[in-house]
């Protein structure tokens, strides 16, 4: 197992070659990374990606490879937003699979809803805590709008009330 | 008008991408712009062509963005 500073020095390296454009070479250190660490969500995302954009002979990867490396990364974080949204635009654009595209959105703005009422759930506790109670309610107020049917936004709200 | 909506598609879309269902060789020469006009009034070559060419912009867009 590489050490964490090596990992990230991994990384550095990788970030630049994606900033100089050089795919090539960036794929080639994530698939050296993906040896040590091969559930990695992120360098299998890095890897999906990063096929994708290849020379047509390039034999650092196929399509079918990117798709296994997004499906790789949805199951293995199945709450993560980036890798579902990735393996959706894949159905979307690549395999032209507009109705399994559409579930994988569907499941990912799911998420994203769940995200932000915990976000906002807990800004607005730490908000009433230090007794700020109209940025509270303000906040909660903001999430309404965007979700209009959280609940435990609706009960933190009723609660704040009921103490005023 | 911007230069890429002057590139032809072959040059817009990455290698592994051709390999797509999506990719349609007899559009290859077609510039972005007369894609996208093919597009809009509903060429269903042109919106996969299309499709294609936004998904090259977007991963480099978010890969360079990491």
């Amino acid at each position: 197992m590489l050490q964490k500073n090596v990992f990230l020095k991994n990384l550095k390296n990788i970030e630049r070659l994606l900033r100089e454009n050089q795919y090539s070479k960036a794929l080639l250190v994530v698939n050296k990374l993906l040896e040590e660490y091969p559930f990695s969500t992120r360098l299998l995302l890095l890897k999906g990606r990063l096929i994708q954009l290849l020379d047509e002979e390039s034999e650092l990867g196929e399509l079918q490879d990117a798709l296994d490396a997004l499906e790789c990364a949805s199951e293995l974080d199945d709450g993560s937003i980036d890798a579902l949204n990735e393996l959706a635009m894949f159905r979307h654009v690549v395999e032209d699979k507009q109705d399994e595209a559409i579930l994988l959105f569907e499941k990912s703005i799911a998420k994203c809803f769940e995200l932000l009422e915990e976000a906002y759930l807990g800004k607005a506790k730490c908000l009433f805590e230090t007794d700020r109670v109209f940025e509270s309610l303000n906040c909660l107020n903001e999430g309404f709008q965007i979700i209009p049917h959280a609940a435990k936004l609706k009960a933190e709200k009723d609660y704040i009330l009921s103490n005023e | 008008m911007e230069r890429r909506f002057l590139k032809k598609a072959e040059d817009l879309i990455s290698g592994k991408l051709k390999k797509s269902k999506s990719y349609h060789s007899d559009y290859a020469n077609k510039t972005y712009q007369e894609i996208l006009d093919l597009a809009k009034i509903g060429d269903k070559k042109a919106k996969q062509m299309k499709k294609l060419i936004e998904q090259v912009e977007r991963l480099r867009e978010k890969l360079r963005g990491r």
